[in-house]
Formats: C-alpha cells, sequence, structure tokens
C-alpha cells in the first residue's frame, strides 16, 4: 500500500458521502417541489372525510412543517442509525421493509452477474475468432438486436412461451435459485450483448500488440497467447465497465422483479411511488446511491490496482 | 481502411426510421382515441393498417401518437442536453487543472450514479408524467455529458494542433469553437445516441409496469401491457408496438456505432 494508494482512498471516501448527500438531498428537494404533497395524499388514502385541519395535523406529525433543510437534517442524523422512520402505507419500519426486500434483489444481480460474465467469455471469444467471417457478422447483428430489446419484452417472452406454453417452469412457485434464474437471465442477456462485443474488440487490439508478436516469435501457439497473455488484458480493461452495468443492473431490476413478480426492491420502488410512501422513497434511493457508489469505487480501485502492478516483476503476464 | 463516404444508408437510414416513427401521427389514418367496442380485434384491413386492439381502436394510428410522446421525449431532452452539455463541457475544461477541483469532485460525485438512477429518482419524487420524464431526462444524462466533454476537452487542449492554433495566433473563442469543438462533438454524439436507445427502453419499461406517463396520454410500453392480456388469443397486438420499439432502440445503436466506426477511420 503506497501512500498515493491511500490519498486516492481517502478522496474517494470523500466523493462517496458527496454523492449519497448530493442525492438524497435531491430526494428531499424533489418530493417537497412535487405536486402532491405526501401529507394530503396520506390523508386522502387513510380517512373517507378529509378536512383541511386533519391535513395540517399530519403535516407536523409527519414534520413536514419545518424548513426543507431541518427535515433533511432530522432525517440524516436518524439515517446514520438506520432508522429512517415509518412506512406510511403498511406501518412497519422503513428498515424492516427494505431489508425483506433487499436479499431478493441482490440475489438476482449477483446470478445475473455470474450469467453475464460466463456469456461474455464465451460469446467475445467466439466473436473474435469468427470476426471475419460471414458467423462473426451474424452474431455482432444479434448482439445489436440484443442490446435493442427492452428487458420486459425478453422476460415476457419468456415467462409466455417457456412458463405458460410449455409449462417448463412455473410462473411463481419455484424455491432457491431456480426463482431468480429466468429473471437473472434476462437481465443479463443486455450485458451479455453489450460487453462481449467490447471484449471481442478488446482481444483483437491486444492480439496486435508487440508483446503479442513477441509471443508468436517464441512459438507460443496462438491459444495460448489469449488465454495467458490477451485475457487478463482485456479483463483488467473490461472489469470497471462490468462494475457499472452491475449499477445498471440494480437500477434495471424494477421492471423485471415486477414482470417476474419478485418481492424484491424494485416492486417496493413502484409501489411507494404510487402511494407516495415517502419514507421508504428515501431510504431506497439512498441504498440505490450507496451500492452504486460502492460498486463504482471497487471498480476504480481495481482498475488502479490492475495497471499499477502490471508493470512490475514476476507473476505479470507480459 | 475503407472509404469514409462508402456507405450513407448506415446513418441516413436510421435516422429517417426514427423521424418517421416520431413524426408519423401526421399521417395517423383514424382517430388514437377512437373507441368503438364493435370493431374489437379486427385483422388489419385497407382502413385499420395494424387492424384493432381490444377496445376497437386503430393500432396504426396508436402506434403513432405513442412515438411522438416516448421518441419526443427522449429526443426533446437529448437535443437539450447536447447542446448545453457541449457548452458547459468545454468550457468547464478549458479551466486550468488545479482551479477547478471543487467542480472536479461535485462533478464526479454526481455522476457517479448512471442515468436510470437519477430517472428513477424523479418519477420516485414527482410521479410519471411527460414532462417531468423531459426533466429527468434533460438532467441524468446531462451531468454525465458534461463530464463527458470537459475530460475529452482537457485531453483535446493538449494535441499539437492546438499548440499551433494559438501560435497562429487564434482568439481563445474561436480555437474552442472551431478547433475544439468539432472534434469532441462525435463522441459526444456517440454518447447521446447510445443514452437514447436505452431511455426508451427504461420509459417503455416503466410505463409498462403501470407507471404510465398519465391518463390519456398513448406510449409504447402501456400498449404491451394493455395487449397483455390478451397475447395468447390474438399475439399479433403486442407485435406492433414491441416491433416499433425494438426498430427506433435498433436504430439508434446502429446510428451511434456508426458514429463510432466514422471515428475509427479518421483517427
Amino acid at each position: 500500500m503506497s501512500e498515493t494508494l491511500w490519498k486516492y482512498i481517502v478522496r474517494k471516501f470523500a466523493e462517496i458521502l458527496l454523492t449519497l448527500l448530493i442525492v438524497t438531498f435531491l430526494s428531499f428537494l424533489l418530493m417537497r417541489l412535487s405536486p402532491i404533497d405526501p401529507a394530503t395524499a396520506y390523508v386522502t388514502r387513510n380517512t373517507a372525510h378529509v378536512t383541511q385541519t386533519q391535513i395540517e395535523d399530519t403535516k407536523i406529525a409527519m414534520g413536514l412543517d419545518k424548513p426543507l433543510v431541518i427535515q433533511y437534517g432530522i432525517w440524516l442524523s436518524k439515517a446514520c442509525c438506520l432508522d429512517f422512520g415509518t412506512s406510511l402505507q403498511s406501518g412497519r419500519a422503513v428498515t424492516e421493509e427494505v431489508g425483506k426486500a433487499i436479499p431478493v434483489s441482490v440475489a438476482v444481480v449477483v446470478l445475473a452477474a455470474f450469467l453475464m460474465i460466463l456469456g461474455i467469455i464465451l460469446i467475445g471469444s467466439l466473436s473474435y475468432f469468427l470476426c471475419n467471417h460471414f458467423l462473426g457478422h451474424v452474431l455482432t447483428f444479434l448482439c445489436i438486436i440484443g442490446i435493442s430489446v427492452p428487458p420486459f419484452y425478453t422476460s415476457i417472452i419468456l415467462l409466455d412461451t417457456f412458463a405458460v406454453k410449455w409449462s417448463l417452469f412455473s410462473v411463481t412457485g419455484n424455491s432457491g435459485l431456480l426463482r431468480y434464474c429466468p429473471a437473472a437471465f434476462c437481465l443479463a442477456i443486455f450485458g451479455i450483448s453489450l460487453y462481449s462485443q467490447m471484449f471481442a474488440k478488446g482481444l483483437e487490439r491486444e492480439m496486435n500488440e508487440d508483446y503479442a508478436f513477441y509471443c508468436r516469435c517464441r512459438g507460443l501457439t496462438e491459444v495460448r497467447i489469449l488465454l495467458r497473455h490477451a485475457f487478463p488484458h482485456v479483463t483488467a480493461m473490461l472489469l470497471p465497465n462490468l462494475m457499472q452495468a452491475l449499477g445498471l443492473f440494480l437500477a434495471g431490476i424494477t421492471v423485471i422483479e415486477q414482470v417476474f413478480s419478485l418481492p424484491g426492491i424494485g416492486g417496493l420502488i413502484i409501489h411507494s411511488v404510487i402511494q407516495r410512501d415517502s419514507p421508504v422513497i428515501h431510504a431506497l434511493v439512498l441504498f440505490l446511491a450507496f451500492s452504486l457508489v460502492l460498486l463504482n469505487i471497487t471498480s476504480d480501485l481495481l482498475r488502479y490496482l490492475l495497471l499499477k502492478d502490471k508493470p512490475s516483476g514476476k507473476g505479470a503476464p507480459i | 481502411m475503407k472509404d469514409v463516404g462508402r456507405n450513407p444508408l448506415g446513418t441516413v437510414l436510421p435516422a429517417a426510421i426514427i423521424l418517421i416513427c416520431m413524426m408519423g401521427f401526421l399521417f395517423s389514418p383514424n382517430d388514437p382515441f377512437h373507441v368503438d367496442m364493435s370493431m374489437r380485434f379486427l385483422p388489419p384491413t385497407m382502413q385499420f393498417p395494424f387492424g384493432t386492439d381490444h377496445m376497437g381502436r386503430c393500432i396504426l394510428s396508436r402506434i403513432l401518437e405513442g412515438g411522438k410522446i416516448t421518441l419526443g421525449i427522449v429526443l426533446i431532452g437529448a437535443s437539450i442536453v447536447f447542446v448545453l452539455g457541449m457548452i458547459m463541457g468545454i468550457l468547464f475544461g478549458q479551466i486550468k487543472s488545479g482551479k477547478g477541483f471543487l467542480l472536479d469532485s461535485v462533478l464526479n460525485a454526481v455522476t457517479a450514479l448512471p442515468p436510470i438512477a437519477y430517472l428513477i429518482v424523479f418519477i420516485g419524487a414527482w410521479g410519471n408524467g411527460v414532462f417531468t420524464m423531459i426533466f429527468a431526462v434533460t438532467i441524468s444524462l446531462l451531468l454525465r455529458l458534461i463530464k463527458l466533454v470537459k475530460s475529452e476537452t482537457e485531453i483535446e487542449l493538449t494535441k499539437a494542433y492546438v499548440l499551433s492554433a494559438v501560435a497562429a495566433g487564434v482568439s481563445k473563442p474561436k480555437l474552442l469553437l472551431f478547433h475544439v469543438a468539432p472534434n469532441v462533438t462525435q463522441d459526444a454524439l456517440h454518447y447521446i445516441c447510445l443514452s437514447c436507445a436505452d431511455l426508451i427502453m427504461v420509459i417503455t419499461g416503466f410505463s409498462f409496469i403501470g407507471l404510465g406517463l398519465g391518463d390519456n396520454v398513448i406510449d409504447w410500453g402501456m400498449m404491451v401491457s394493455e395487449s397483455r392480456n390478451f397475447v395468447l388469443t390474438y399475439p399479433g397486438i403486442m407485435i406492433y408496438p414491441v416491433a416499433f420499439i425494438l426498430l427506433s432502440t435498433f436504430s439508434l445503436n446502429l446510428l451511434a456505432r456508426e458514429i463510432e466506426k466514422r471515428g475509427e477511420i479518421h483517427a
């Protein structure tokens, strides 16, 4: 651990805090600017006869009468102890609600990431080998289509053909990991199509580098050069992007979870938005931002470490 | 290397498709809102080129109207983003390093989240509506574009041609406008095209799961979710909106690819 690395980590840490502050404040600000007042929405939902005093009372009970910055400060100090208040809709603690949803979403995302990495390596290498072949163009074309198909459509097709028509798996009743597989697969398709092309391009570039030429002069086979030398380089290049893709998964999961009716954060987001359940929304925003930032940091650190270690001595593949 | 002007079709065709999808509502054959329960699920005829849906409405007209909304949001947002992003990015980029430390860290902090996350924040706070969407799209893309253009500008400013231009006595505004900006435009356009394709999918996705753009607003995602109930008996109804979503995102992705390719040839 060098000193520059520590400096780097400290700076990154400051940036994380800044990001989280900005984003959560944004969610407060937007909520305040929103045309629909949460207190009014809450009262109209829960009582048949709405009076102005009732709305005012609820506002005070929810702390909405204080200035925005003070509201934010109160929320922030409580959030530091993981207390996000209670959900307006169910009356349960937000921590509990969100805590129940997170494992589901994380399971889907991790599974999707696994599938994605597998797919990228397979399809990426395939399209590298086929790059001047007719089939290579077909593969590229398929990949562009893969980026263009909305994930919700792939999931509908998957459900309607495999589950409903052929009943290969049941729509809701599966347990364990199998339950998350279809959703993860639909998420992964996008990533695979996008990054396998980048992977193939990276391989092509690395194989034209001087070191690859030198390896060929040493009499190494093409496959060995590819596996031992080009693969690590391209992986190092792509890893940060993959981390970002995971972030996109987290955000894109809202729609997919809804289609497969998984009780993850996606469903929670939708419900809280429709019900204008502000404590849940704020907590979810914080969670999303936090996990995305964490992924970003990991990708940055990985890039830093991978590129840092490359020129130094033994073990390096060059 | 292949010739630059080799295939104008590569850029013209996708652009034309997008334009047709967006402006097609001017030529819609029927009123997209007209309900006629005696004409449900008609097969394609001369009067209804794509047939009718479960409420007897003309599918083609609805698709064209939906295209106006969906693509309209994305393209209006994207053009605002492009103009503002280029201007602000270049202006920020020419600030000498060291001075812009605060700006740098704020920009880094804000762009740590992908645009979709901002979209979710906006929808969460404001609900879903056409103007919310345009606003959210603009903000979420703008931040990233500014960062992109800024770092590109910083790289461009160290290149030899800039030094030559300065030595030749070009003034700063002229340098930025005529020498730096054209070299940055391409990456910005590439980024915008890709994000537009993403955004179309996100917006249709949200309205598909029920966060529609509001009452009486037609868009493609809503059409897919409406037709889903009838997909086993009338699979045709769902094909049309999905095909159009696919067509427009595919065109945008192709366009981005073409732009990227051009850059490689120039370089």
